[in-house]
């Protein structure tokens, strides 16, 4: 039971993957105008693995629409039509994308993914028969079969064009890099794999084996010849076994590890053969060489796909990637900060104070090296990069554009920024409604851009960049910017206003689209234009402990700005003591700390202490009077004053010692406390080296209580 | 595994971890019982009801800690050696009661339960039975739930939910 669930998740991560890739990989060739021969061969390559797999999983209306979307790259690939309608294989692609998306979440969530493809499968038939016409192709040849078996079906395989040469070798898997030197030393392996009886799909099954051995060996030929294109190949396999016979630089140890991995076998006979002649399907000697043109083709497509992916994550590469629960990295961080407070335990046990331990210090300092780097490493464990939600924008725009009849397109900037696994998430979701309303709303048709004297395609600039403890993220277009007085006539309408309109700054009167029900587009499109979508970004965006903001220029375009804390990320924080508690403030929001001199600190009428700082009058505030903290410092003199700025306010925090920078792990407050308090400015608390916990104060909340 | 737990359901039912205040009795289902801790040092939180006397950290747990004595609005009596900690688990969330001790385990037949009278006297709410030990002394069984995922003190409403049973804690394993 958990080992199928296991291949479950396995499958579900994989596919997901290859799903992202080949989204990608369509709006690149959509982007291009065509489909690169690498595009061709990574999209069908996904979609043939996909296909096995969920064959493999029993799902066979994934496995058959995969099947069919592949035909059409198949068919791409080998005849190298001269008619390619990218747009529309483009949208052929994207629809099978969502409909085995769909059914992934349908997995995911326990459920049957049950949804038929038929109809789907049949349009991509019969787009692709179309093509086929279109390009003077014979529609009802089906490649496969012709290349498969020409015995079979001879007419079909002249009336088709030649396929090129390598197609008449299909058995012949040529491994990935030229590593068929036969002047390295190779050893020539003869075995038969013989599959449980009711394991099903064998054929697929033998093609996996094929597949993951791929790197292990240099030549290989087997039997059946045709795995997936004969339909005799199954009651082959089970009636004979698979038999394969190949040539590694592999020992014969590491080959029988890697087929001992294959699931569903019964029996296994491996043995090293002194020549290749003994194998009775070994092509004969004249054969050997390669035909020219596979290679040609094949060798100077390869150092360029290595190029082009390079940097993208490589999907199912199980040696590069592993998924593990979040609850497991939480663990190993609770438990690296316990390590880090039983060290200091150690080192600074009561029993070895004041004694001359040169070696022991000497010791202690290089385990405090290494935890320092554990903790270090721990952390980034839970960090990724904004790419994967950035990246799904550019699905967004593509569909918007196409039904708007806009023309734009999305750039990303510091897409490489990192933040919590969980802030990743989250934030795709208001991003959409964002990115959707630059695009509804923000880009103006191409007619109106180019009488406005702009480019016809209109840009939608996404950027991250990390600021002290925050991500912020900004998502900029280049459209018509907002409407300043519609905004606020709506809001007038809506009763939002609490000051007569003239009053407010066109910050303020922007900002408004963040209330409920807020939309000034007369016309709902299908994107946007109900009204939902702003407040659910900023319902989304505050449930992360973000905050939101929208500016605008008329004629130029707006800019929503997205603040978000690091929450569970590290943080660098100054470090406050008063009385016995201590405080920790991120370190972005400090301007400068100082021991305040007699006389600087001085009363307003209301008896507010106040200091004055680049002439500026900064209200100060005691945390030990604001927290009501026993035995803090009264004398000010004594104590420690820390200039906090938040949005352009300065303020004072008086506490009774400074404890210095330190990087910190930001640990939310407990639930049971949070529903308690509302009003103190705590956001969140972290644990110091020797165990203390400190509290961590939001310049922003805090200053919300101290400024009206 | 189901069966595991089940198992384990079976020889926790019944059973009360159970430590005196002020010469009463309480009882609290062995169940939600993580640990029992000596006192550790306490950070406090601003701005919470007294009874909330701060925050622990338990081996890199942050966890809520209240005093019991404050709770039942009795006198604060500070903390020596002998006092303990009982860290709860009420579905994920971890609290840490402080109490002068703990006394013992013992085990009382749901049919040895009887319900407290329904007095006006707001503590009575908390307790969600009596059970009676066989030398006629009594255990006020703690209704955990309603102490601690409640709002505040003035939500005197909602009468039912004193046959909320201990079989909550299958949920109770995340943080």
């Amino acid at each position: 039971m958990a080992d199928n669930d296991q291949m479950t998740d396995v499958f579900l991560y994989e596919t997901r993957q290859f799903l992202e890739q080949l989204e990608q990989m369509a709006l690149t060739s959509e982007d291009n105008g065509e489909f690169a021969a690498d595009d061709v061969n990574e999209i069908f390559r996904a979609m043939h693995t996909i296909k096995g797999s969920a064959a493999m999983m029993s799902l066979t209306e994934i496995s058959q629409l995969a099947h069919a979307v592949e035909d059409i790259f198949f068919y791409i690939r080998e005849l190298h039509p001269a008619k390619v309608d990218v747009s529309a294989i483009t949208d052929i692609v994207l629809t099978a994308v969502d409909f085995m998306s769909g059914e992934m979440d349908k997995l995911a969530a326990g459920e049957t993914p049950d949804r038929s493809s038929a109809e789907l499968r049949q349009s991509t038939q019969s787009f692709l028969r179309e093509m086929k016409l279109a390009n003077g192709d014979d529609p009802d040849v089906d490649l496969r079969k012709a290349k498969a078996g020409p015995a079979k079906k001879q007419a079909a395989a002249t009336a088709a064009a030649t396929p090129p040469a390598a197609a008449d070798k299909p058995a012949a898997v040529q491994p990935a890099a030229g590593t068929a030197n036969p002047a390295g030393k190779l050893h020539i392996y003869s075995v038969n794999l013989h599959f449980e009886p009711d394991c099903g799909m064998v054929e697929v099954r033998a093609f996996g084996v094929l597949d993951r051995m791929k790197n292990h060996m240099a030549e290989v030929h087997y039997r059946p010849e045709k795995l997936l294109e004969d339909e005799q190949a199954p009651a082959q396999i089970m009636a004979r076994g698979f038999e394969l016979c190949f040539t590694s630089p592999d020992d014969e140890k590491t080959i029988r590890q890697l087929l001992d991995e294959t699931s569903f076998v019964e029996g296994m006979e491996l043995e090293e053969l002194p020549d290749t002649k003994t194998c009775e399907f070994w092509p004969a000697a004249p054969e050997k060489p390669r035909p020219p043109a596979a290679s040609v083709a094949q060798q100077p497509q390869q150092p360029q796909r290595s190029a082009a992916r390079k940097g993208k994550a490589k999907a199912p590469a199980e040696h590069e990637m592993i998924s593990v629960r979040v609850d497991k990295l939480d663990r190993l961080m609770d438990l690296v900060g316990e390590l880090v407070i039983a060290e200091s335990m150690v080192t600074q046990n009561p029993d070895i104070r004041g004694l001359e331990l040169s070696n022991f210090a000497k010791a202690a300092r290089q385990l405090h090296k290494i935890n320092e780097e554990l903790q270090d490493s721990v952390m980034s464990l839970r960090m990724v990069p904004l790419e994967g939600p950035f990246k799904k924008m550019n699905r967004i725009v593509r569909d918007m554009t196409k039904k708007l009849g806009k023309k734009a397109r999305l750039a990303l900037v510091g897409e490489d920024t990192e933040v919590d696994k969980k802030i990743a998430e989250g934030i795709a979701d208001p991003l959409m409604h964002i990115v959707r309303n630059s695009v509804d709303h923000g880009i103006e048709m191409p007619e109106a851009r180019k009488a406005a004297g702009k480019p016809e395609q209109g840009t939608v600039t996404l950027s991250a960049r990390n600021e002290g403890g925050e991500v912020i993220i900004e998502i900029r277009d280049d459209g018509g910017g907002m409407d300043r007085d519609k905004i606020l006539h709506k809001a007038q309408e809506k009763g939002l206003l609490t000051k007569p309109a003239a009053e407010y700054t066109d910050r303020e009167a922007y900002n408004f689209i963040f209330a409920p029900g807020f939309s000034t587009k007369e016309q709902v499109t299908e994107f946007s234009g109900r009204g939902v979508g702003m407040d659910v970004v900023m319902a989304n965006i505050k449930g992360l402990g973000g905050r939101v903001s929208v500016d605008s220029r008329p004629g130029r375009g707006s800019v929503t700005v997205i603040r978000i804390p690091l929450t569970l990320a590290i943080i660098d924080g100054m470090c406050l003591r008063v009385g016995e508690s201590y405080f920790t403030v991120p370190i972005s929001a400090v301007k400068r700390s100082f021991r305040p001199e007699a006389g600087q600190i001085f009363l307003d009428s209301d008896g507010q202490e106040m200091i004055m700082e680049r002439q500026q009058c900064c209200p100060v505030v005691r945390l030990g009077q604001i927290y009501h903290l026993e035995g803090a410092e009264d004398d000010a003199e004594q104590a420690v004053l820390m200039l906090v700025e938040n949005d352009g306010h300065l303020y004072g925090l008086l506490a009774d010692e400074l404890l210095g920078v330190q990087q910190i792990v930001v640990k939310p407050v407990p639930s049971y406390i949070k529903k308690l308090t509302t009003t103190t400015g705590i956001t969140g608390c972290t644990l110091l080296g020797d165990g203390s916990i400190s509290l961590i104060i939001d310049p922003a909340k805090l200053g919300g209580l101290i400024f009206s | 595994m189901d069966e595991e737990q089940l198992e384990e359901e079976d020889t926790q039912r019944d059973k009360y971890l159970t430590f005196t205040l002020e010469g009463e009795q309480y009882g609290i289902d062995i169940a939600v019982v993580m640990e029992i801790i000596g006192i550790l040092p306490i950070t406090k939180v601003p701005e919470v009801p007294d009874y909330v006397r701060g925050i622990i950290n338990l081996r890199g747990k942050i966890i809520p800690v209240v005093d019991m004595r404050l709770r039942f609005r009795r006198e604060f009596r500070a903390y020596t050696d002998r006092t303990c900690i009982i860290v709860i688990d009420i579905d994920g969330l971890l609290i840490g009661l402080i109490i002068d001790g703990v006394s013992e385990v013992l085990s009382i037949p749901e049919d040895r339960v009887v319900p407290p009278p329904a007095l006006r006297a707001a503590q009575n709410r908390y307790i969600r039975g009596i059970g009676r030990l066989a030398d006629d002394k009594v255990v006020l069984l703690l209704d955990w739930q309603r102490l601690f995922s409640e709002q505040d003190e003035a939500q005197l409403t909602a009468a039912s939910g004193a046959d909320a049973a201990p079989e909550q804690q299958e949920t109770a394993t995340e943080d």
